[in-house]
């Protein structure tokens, strides 16, 4: 055995026991202790209708931010990189803000601004709305944490591309539904389709935005996250990781579309960016 | 269709890419916008497509001002320097693109759009290429491909930028050859963009050279080649060598601007010239002489038989005899 090899073999040695150290012993320990108590147990917790309430405000939370997300996303990328207009270097700026900025900043933010004391709420209060600790609060958290996942994806593409083909189409009599239809959306398909998926695999997950305006009342704005935070300060432990498997299906149902994204259209997204 | 624009001003940021350019080309003309990068000219070309506007100016089609008409409904035919084809598409969807995307009243059939599609690749002699993507094809072929694209949406006007640009220069000769009988067959106005004078000038019925966002000259091809008005013409059309000219007392000073092949030269052991340089490699002979006043070693090319005969080498003495050139007042 060479030199170069005894390096490799320890540097790939040294990469697997990460792994399985930082992620698959994590994982191991969520299914083992989930079903700790046993498989009816397991069952019954997530037969709880907080639990089953958990589940379905997560997924419906999921079902209605990633759509909006997706629209934004794709319209502020291709305003950034189809048109040049004042203030384009702002709205890149801003669309990185809720990457830099903490969740838990993002929820308490909206506080001051929709909660009962805050800049906005009371207005509000006085026509009867109320924001906070609501489905509606969740959603708004979300949508601000998640807003950049799509259009982070399509920008470096898109300014790649360049805009000749759409100029391309546009003189050929194209529309610009047409040209978004035809020319744009099928070269950006594969790049939406995976910042689709984190931006899903965000929403599901986050946990400290959500937790600030949404008050955790069980049965009615508690999402998954912060229902197995509950049931672990409960002592339920074994509830807790049941719930979590749950969410941790969720989030490997997304790492393996998202696989399955990469391997059926192997080199798909480089495809796109080289002509 | 005929095509005049207008006193076009064009800034983008700072830069003022075009300032005040009125051109006119006649219906069926072919027309090369010739000039150095920077000259505006994609830019004018731009702005004739629709796809950029001029601060400032008019284009008009046929007489018709079309300030106001939106690129999709120029009915122009504009190929890209790089082609731009839809990567994503084959080639007969590309070409069918134009004809696809029309409303309903005025969409072809399904059928009639394939046959028109069909037609038109045989026409460019890609009839074959119909199922292939674009990356697929050689860069001679994508060309081909962008044609046939804008030519099936039958414009009034095609706008080819750099239409040679990204080719070797074999392919580049041929396609060259090709395109200006594809234009004599189909009769429609064309302007291309060129920095490149030997295809502006052998393709052409009229040069239109533009330096710094304005037209230098507009004439015909030898018009402009013979009788250039300006050095930055003479210049940019060949290469030019500089001479010191006799001025009578009190005139401006002025510099004669000749080709390297219009010099003569001959031994002379009082000549005002002194061989510098030679570069004997190729089909022609190449010297560079000193000359007294003259802004810079003055260039001059010679056939191999003539420069045999003559029996040359650095350090030589020789008297220079222009044949022809032109004056211009020397620069400041």
């Amino acid at each position: 055995m060479n030199k170069k090899s005894t390096g490799r073999c320890l540097l790939i040695g040294l990469s697997v026991v990460m792994t399985l150290v930082f992620l698959v012993v994590p994982l191991a320990v969520i299914f083992t202790s989930a079903f700790g108590k046993g498989v009816g147990h397991y069952i019954a917790t997530l037969q709880e209708p907080d639990t089953q309430h958990a589940i379905w405000l997560t997924m419906l939370t999921a079902v209605i931010v990633v759509p909006i997300n997706l629209l934004f996303g794709i319209a502020a990328a291709w305003a950034i990189t189809k048109f040049s207009f004042p203030g384009k270097r702002l709205l890149i700026a801003l669309i990185e803000v809720p990457f830099s900025v903490s969740p838990i900043i993002a929820g308490v933010v909206y506080i001051m601004l929709y909660g009962a004391r805050g800049l906005l709420g009371p207005a509000l209060a006085s026509v009867g709305i109320q924001l906070m600790f609501t489905v509606t609060a969740i959603v708004l958290v979300m949508l601000f944490v998640t807003s950049p996942f799509v259009a982070r994806e399509l920008i470096p593409l898109m300014q790649a591309q360049g805009t000749d083909e759409e100029e391309t189409a546009v003189s050929l009599g194209a529309s610009g539904w047409q040209t978004f239809r035809r020319v744009t959306l099928p070269n950006i398909k594969w790049a939406l389709l995976y910042g689709v998926l984190l931006c899903n695999a965000r929403a599901m997950g986050e946990f400290g935005a959500v937790s600030v305006v949404s008050g955790a009342v069980r049965g009615q704005t508690n999402t998954l996250p912060l229902h197995i935070d509950l049931l672990y300060h409960d002592y339920n432990t074994a509830g807790a990781f049941a719930a979590a498997t749950i969410l941790t299906l969720l989030a490997l149902i997304t790492l393996v579309a998202k696989a399955f994204v990469e391997w059926r259209f192997p080199g798909g997204r480089k495809a796109q960016s080289a002509h | 269709m005929a095509i005049e624009t207008i006193g076009i001003q064009k800034r983008f940021g700072t830069f003022a890419a075009l300032h005040g350019v009125d051109l006119k080309v006649a219906d069926g003309e072919l027309v090369a916008l010739l000039g150095p990068s920077g000259s505006g000219k994609t830019t004018l070309l731009r702005i004739i497509a629709g796809l950029e506007f001029a601060d400032r100016g008019d284009v008009l089609f046929d007489g018709r001002s079309v300030a106001d008409v939106p690129a999709r409904d120029r009915e122009v035919g504009f190929v890209f320097q790089h082609y731009a084809l839809f990567r994503h598409m084959t080639v007969t969807d590309n070409v069918a693109f134009g004809l696809e995307v029309r409303p309903r009243k005025t969409r072809p059939a399904k059928a009639e759009i394939a046959k028109r599609v069909k037609d038109l690749l045989d026409r460019m002699q890609i009839g074959e290429l119909g199922g292939r993507y674009p990356a697929q094809l050689s860069g001679g072929q994508r060309q081909r491909v962008a044609l046939a694209r804008a030519l099936a949406i039958e414009p009034k006007v095609l706008l080819l930028d750099e239409p040679f640009g990204a080719l070797d220069a074999k392919v580049r000769k041929e396609l060259r050859r090709w395109l200006r009988g594809l234009h004599d067959e189909m009769g429609m106005t064309t302007v291309f963009v060129t920095h490149d004078q030997e295809e502006a000038l052998e393709l052409a019925d009229r040069v239109v050279v533009m330096g710094q966002g304005k037209i230098a000259q507009v004439g015909a091809p030898r018009d402009v080649y013979e009788r250039p008005v300006s050095p930055f013409v003479f210049d940019f059309l060949g290469n030019a060598s500089r001479l010191p000219a006799p001025v009578n007392d009190g005139d401006a000073a002025q510099l004669l601007y000749v080709r390297p092949h219009d010099i003569d030269v001959q031994p002379h052991r009082d000549g005002e010239g002194t061989v510098r340089f030679i570069a004997s490699n190729g089909p022609i002979v190449r010297l560079e002489i000193d000359v007294p006043g003259a802004p810079a070693p003055v260039e001059v090319e010679l056939p191999h038989a003539k420069f045999s005969g003559l029996s040359l080498s650095v350090g030589s003495r020789v008297t220079l005899r222009p044949n022809g050139g032109r004056l211009f007042a020397a620069a400041h």
